[in-house]
């Protein structure tokens, strides 16, 4: 129980006993969209620390920030106040290159609708972070097919987004989202567009590629029973952090629906 | 990382085959309009410097009257007489031949074989002045000069008419009531600066033409050669001052003859060729420029169509540079075929026209390379914006796009 615990390493500020430095740390994050009238607070001081190797999933209604934060998390927009530590990197302070190369670096991104290169193959998309990282064609070819591999869609690699189903697209954006070895995988409703059993497909090969790749998850979902799935459930309320639950469960229940 | 960028180019490109083939039309059709023109202008060009050079350098034409041709009006200035050209050749310094002509036209008949033509009388000094080389035979004898016998010198026109192939030399032919004998005949020339047929000549001592068809001493035409040691203008004035004298020309009067340099001749047609390829360079530039602004309006388009694949390239982790350099590349890749196959056109073009405008090809890379570059940069100057655009792009928005 003492090392589930310290794996489950996620705490709202002020509770339990400082440790380690956590993978993520969010201090007092506040963003506001807008000026004036129209202004919208979208958070208003959230603290969170996410483990590395957690798998987290984040939920709560529509407006209560949980896009918000993930956007900051992956990277993609930086906090209105607040401090945001990855990786040891004050990511408040970083212009949109430095975020651009930290993503490269240690993210991917997996979206609710796919987001594939269209007439692209699948292996060119999975590919494409490679390309930016300016591996060679040799090493990209194999990297991307191993990636590939792992999601079980070696044979369909030059097939394009029109010729495969919603389940496999998705499946490339993973493939795509983990061909770069990436620290953190983001999802964002990653079975939103997915009936059940390619729901659960997916869920699985998250948790496969978190428990074996040690990868930590990010998730955003709707739906509780893909949030069963996460060892984190993060509870978000009118732009703060209601309540984080730790799922001692989680990998039990996988086990049971697999 | 140029060369991942020019991969994702020409991917991008060889997806939309039409779109791409449809955006570089306008700098296919400014490039090989270029190409083109400039290539046939150059042609023209050397076409009308070839036939200026036949007409003989470092050559001053001696007629009477102002101006080409005589002038209307007023009593006609007096032809020169024969005192008038040796007094050019003992007086005027730097003159290597003075030759007198005078013309005629008529028939010439050789048994059943006819043929129209010109009857030229000067002297040797004429085959000088013209750098004219016979192709057999020889010049005329002092003798058959001042004795004005009944000997010729012909074109290569008139041979072919008279005497298809049998060799003329020795042979007679009668031209109007002249029976003459043909001593040579001349080197082809071809076509004329006027497009006159140059070779359409019979050319006799200047006295058998003067007695036997003008039926008097005058003398049509002066053409005064050149020492190339010496300024042509310098000997054209000391020309024009002694012919004054001659013909007691004083004061402020105006001269009853005029000199012409074919130098002049040559300036002026090449100046309007050259005038010509300008205008034409210049409506070809102008659709080089809507071409750019062709490629400038489907990139911008392109950008809008593709927000949310920026949007992925960015969340992926390409930073500003990348993705503006990507679009940019696209720009120029795009300008750069359309700009080859401009310039292919435009061979093929000008290869094809050249004959039918009867101008040679002359193939000038300077003008090929310099319409190519163009292109380049017209990709680089229209493909910025665009590009810029696609690049300031915030990935959460682009993401989220359609």
């Amino acid at each position: 129980m003492a090392a589930d615990s310290v794996r489950v390493a996620v705490s709202a500020a002020g509770s339990g006993a400082p440790m380690a430095d956590p993978l993520i740390r969010l201090r007092g994050v506040t963003k506001t969209f807008g000026s004036g009238g129209a202004m919208f607070q979208a958070l208003k001081g959230v603290d969170l620390d996410i483990a590395r190797g957690d798998f987290v999933a984040v939920m709560g209604p529509s407006g209560s920030g949980k896009s918000t934060t993930m956007n900051i998390l992956g990277c993609l927009d930086v906090p209105t106040s607040g401090h945001f530590l990855f990786h040891g990197h004050h990511v408040e302070a970083l212009d949109r290159d430095q975020r651009a190369l930290l993503r490269r670096r240690y993210l991917g991104f997996v979206f609710q609708g796919f987001n594939l290169l269209a007439r692209t193959t699948a292996l060119e998309n999975v590919e494409l972070p490679l390309l930016y990282r300016g591996e060679d064609r040799k090493t990209r070819r194999e990297v991307g097919m191993a990636a590939l591999e792992k999601v079980g869609l070696a044979q369909w690699w030059d097939h394009t987004p029109a010729e495969l189903s919603g389940g496999q697209q998705q499946r490339v954006a993973i493939a795509r989202a983990i061909v770069t070895q990436p620290d953190v995988l983001l999802a964002d409703e990653p079975t939103g567009n997915l009936d059940t059993e390619r729901s659960i497909e997916i869920m699985e090969l998250l948790t496969g590629l978190n428990r074996q790749s040690g990868i930590t998850v990010l998730m955003v979902t709707h739906e509780p029973d893909m949030a069963a799935y996460a060892r984190t459930v993060v509870h978000f309320r009118d732009g703060l952090v209601e309540r984080v639950d730790a799922n001692h469960y989680a990998g039990e229940t996988a086990e049971r629906v697999g | 990382m140029l060369g991942t960028t020019l991969i994702l180019a020409v991917r991008e490109i060889r997806r939309h085959l039409l779109r791409s083939f449809l955006t570089i039309l306008g700098i296919v059709i400014g490039v090989s309009a270029v190409v083109t023109m400039v290539t046939l202008g150059k042609g023209a060009t050397a076409a009308v410097q070839t036939q200026i050079a036949s007409l003989g350098s470092n050559l001053l034409q001696v007629r009477p009257g102002q101006g080409f041709g005589r002038g209307g009006g007023g009593p006609q200035p007096p032809d020169f007489k024969e005192e008038d050209v040796q007094a050019i050749r003992d007086q005027i310094g730097g003159v290597t031949a003075v030759a007198p002509q005078a013309q005629s036209t008529g028939m010439a008949v050789r048994n059943a074989a006819n043929w129209s033509t010109t009857i030229n009388g000067t002297t040797n000094d004429y085959f000088i002045a013209q750098q004219w080389q016979l192709s057999t035979g020889r010049i005329f004898t002092r003798a058959e000069e001042q004795a004005g016998k009944a000997v010729c010198i012909i074109g290569s026109t008139v041979q072919a008419n008279l005497f298809r192939r049998e060799d003329p030399i020795g042979q007679r032919f009668r031209i109007r009531d002249l029976s003459c004998e043909v001593i040579g005949t001349l080197a082809t020339r071809g076509q004329g600066g006027f497009g006159n047929d140059q070779d359409d000549v019979v050319i006799m001592p200047i006295k058998t033409v003067q007695r036997r068809f003008t039926g008097n001493r005058d003398i049509r035409a002066i053409m005064v050669a050149v020492d190339p040691a010496y300024d042509t203008a310098t000997v054209q004035q000391s020309t024009q001052q002694l012919l004054r004298e001659r013909r007691r020309i004083t004061g402020d009067k105006e001269d009853d003859f005029n000199i012409f340099d074919t130098k002049q001749i040559s300036d002026t047609l090449s100046g309007t060729t050259t005038i010509l390829t300008q205008i034409v360079t210049a409506v070809a530039a102008i659709s080089l420029l809507v071409g750019g602004i062709g490629i400038m309006n489907i990139m911008l388009v392109s950008v809008t169509e593709r927000t949310r694949e920026i949007g992925i390239r960015l969340a992926i982790g390409a930073v500003a540079r990348e993705v503006l350099m990507q679009f940019l590349v696209e720009a120029v890749a795009l300008a750069c075929l359309g700009g080859l196959i401009g310039l292919l056109i435009g061979l093929i073009a000008s290869l094809s026209l050249a004959p039918m405008m009867q101008v040679p090809f002359l193939f000038d890379p300077r003008i090929n390379l310099i319409a190519f570059a163009i292109s380049a940069l017209i990709g680089v100057v229209f493909g910025y914006f665009p590009a810029r655009r696609a690049a300031s792009l915030n990935p959460i928005d682009a993401l989220r796009h359609e």
